[in-house]
């Protein structure tokens, strides 16, 4: 079965994710910050993670960093509300496990088939 | 819709931008957008509404765009006598960055009072006439707002008034975008002004 992780701040946000992706038959867990992923990311083993990229604490950088000290299993899906230049975004695709980014506000239907095209 | 609404439409859009440029053409102050929706060519055409051909500073505090964006949208479509210095909160999280003369790279603030020291700061360094902060929209919900994020936005309102505004005068915009949904209250209290984006875009949608 797939494992999918949600790691945002905004609660309502992380909690409509992850009923979508259960939804969509995928094992879920979350967290509200990078120390509680990274706390977490042992015990549940994900496939695939949607990460936000402002979050109180560690910043997007750090966690990708310390993630790699601990696994290169899972692959990240970044959600942003940040507008970034052409440049930018594809220096943030070589960036760790990053497969992805998607603009928030999405549609999760668009959320969904980036899921579903990395985990193919 | 008939020929005839379309018309009344038109022309009442007309009087009021009217009105809108006669005020936002003298404006100084501070600029709060409430979401996170506005796109910077948006923010552009306000900007280069406000005291046409008067040289103005303008602070740019960025939890949006990151600065190379800015850039690339400054490169088509130019800030006529403004000057932008940028407070980028967002590509830090990404990549470590130096400051130059225009811009500086500093973590997003977490909160209210975090964004009021950044902006009392950074209005210091670039002796600025005005102040735009882009966007609130992750310290309160302006379309569904509750009581306590409410009164925490007036307080910060309030404190701006006191500590940094008086720098350039005391006057508060905050420009909305009902893309995200309306705004079910309006925060009326210590803001001089609530202006929905549309009207103050430079592109209209009809033709004289």
């Amino acid at each position: 079965m797939t494992k999918v992780m949600v790691v945002d701040d905004e609660h309502d946000l992380r909690e409509m994710i992850d009923i979508m992706m259960k939804k969509e038959g995928y094992i879920t867990e979350t967290a509200e910050n990078g120390g509680d992923f990274l706390n977490k990311i042992d015990g549940f083993q994900p496939d695939i993670v949607t990460l936000d990229v402002m979050m109180p604490g560690l910043t997007t950088k750090e966690i990708l960093q310390k993630l790699q000290e601990k696994t290169s299993k899972p692959k990240i899906i970044l959600l942003t509300v940040v507008r970034f230049s052409d440049e930018e975004k594809e220096k943030i695709l070589q960036m760790g496990n990053v497969v992805d980014y998607v603009t928030k506000p999405f549609d999760f239907e668009n959320l969904l088939n980036a899921i579903r095209k990395h985990l193919n | 819709m008939t020929e005839t609404t379309r018309v009344v439409q038109i022309n009442y859009w007309k009087e009021i931008r009217k009105d809108i440029q006669k005020t936002i053409g003298k404006l100084n102050g501070l600029v709060l957008l409430t979401h996170n929706s506005v796109e910077f060519f948006d923010i552009v055409d306000f900007l280069n509404n406000v005291r046409r051909d008067e040289d103005l500073n303008v602070l740019y505090i960025s939890l949006i765009n990151s600065y190379s964006q800015i850039k690339n949208v400054l490169k088509e479509k130019p800030l006529f006598s403004k000057k932008l210095f940028v407070v980028d909160c967002v590509s830090g999280f990404l990549v470590e960055l130096q400051d130059s003369i225009d811009c500086v790279y500093r973590r997003p603030p977490e909160s209210l009072e975090e964004m009021k020291d950044l902006i009392v700061t950074h209005i210091q360094i670039s002796d600025s006439n005005m102040i735009v902060v882009d966007s609130l929209s992750q310290f309160i919900n302006f379309s569904m707002p509750n009581e306590a994020d409410l009164n925490n936005f007036y307080h910060f309102l309030n404190t701006m008034k006191e500590k940094a505004i008086s720098i350039t005068t005391d006057t508060v915009i905050l420009l909305y975008d009902d893309k995200m949904g309306s705004m079910q209250k309006l925060p009326s209290m210590f803001t001089n002004m609530i202006l929905k984006l549309e009207v103050i875009k430079e592109k209209i949608k009809w033709n004289d």
